[in-house]
């Protein structure tokens, strides 16, 4: 299973990747919204998992974009986010994302959410070239 | 004089790296390389008096603190929500309170990487 992880924080990155690489995902990093929207058209991504705020345009277009298309909108979408309005959950949810964990996450309760995920989702998406992230 | 725990939350620090020492040295050496380009972009706001670049920084150095536990994220948090309405006096004294808080954090850490304590 391949996640992506987009943030333009260094260390969440390396945060996430430990912690989904010893629960058994592939990884993968865009560190701007353009990076992760090229990422899930080109590579074959499993689950994304989200910051809020990062560079190069809106991230909750990027996740509205990528749960209308037919291509894309089958895989699931965690938001990890250091956002601080008290509704922040559910107005991320109801942009389109199937969870949402406040910044710094739960990593055992971040893992068992994506493994739920990706466990649910449609198993349909072909392979592409996978360029893997450090 | 700020103890360990004043600086560093250790049991969030923990949850966070799952007792991986090895991550922790490497967060932190992560964290070294990113601080500058953060304090600069912090620096950059408060020059140009510029809200919205100050809560971008603000946030950014946030989301870092939180993943090494360090207890000014709040401080970060603070002024991120304070450079909303502008660059007062209050997003100036914020911003030297979180710098200064900051520095403590590399520190602390190695500290605490090398006593075992994490």
């Amino acid at each position: 299973m391949n996640v992506l992880i987009a943030d333009d924080d260094n260390l969440m990155i390396r945060l996430l990747s430990t912690a989904f690489q010893k629960a058994g995902f592939a990884t993968f990093v865009a560190f701007d919204v353009v990076q992760a929207t090229m990422a899930v058209r080109r590579q074959r991504i499993d689950a994304v998992v989200f910051d809020m705020a990062m560079p190069g345009g809106s991230s909750a277009d990027v996740i509205h974009r990528l749960k209308l298309s037919k291509k894309t909108g089958d895989i699931p979408i965690i938001v990890v986010s250091g956002i601080v309005e008290p509704d922040a959950r559910k107005r991320i949810l109801a942009m389109g994302a199937d969870d949402f964990f406040p910044k710094p996450p739960d990593l055992e309760d971040l893992v068992i959410s994506l493994r739920r995920l990706t466990d649910n989702a449609p198993k349909s998406r072909t392979t592409n070239s996978i360029a893997r992230a450090s | 004089m700020e103890t360990l725990g004043n600086i560093i939350d250790v049991d969030q620090l923990r949850r966070n790296t799952s007792g991986d020492r090895e991550l922790l040295s490497e967060l932190i050496t992560v964290f070294q390389q990113e601080l500058p380009s953060m304090q600069s972009a912090l620096l950059a706001g408060l020059t140009q008096q510029d809200g919205t670049t100050i809560g971008r920084a603000a946030h950014k150095l946030k989301g870092s603190l939180l993943v090494l536990g360090a207890r000014c994220a709040a401080t970060a948090e603070r002024l991120e929500l304070q450079a909303r309405d502008g660059c007062g006096a209050a997003v100036h004294d914020l911003s030297a309170e979180l710098v200064l808080k900051v520095a403590q954090v590399i520190p602390a850490l190695r500290i605490l990487l090398q006593t075992g304590e994490v």
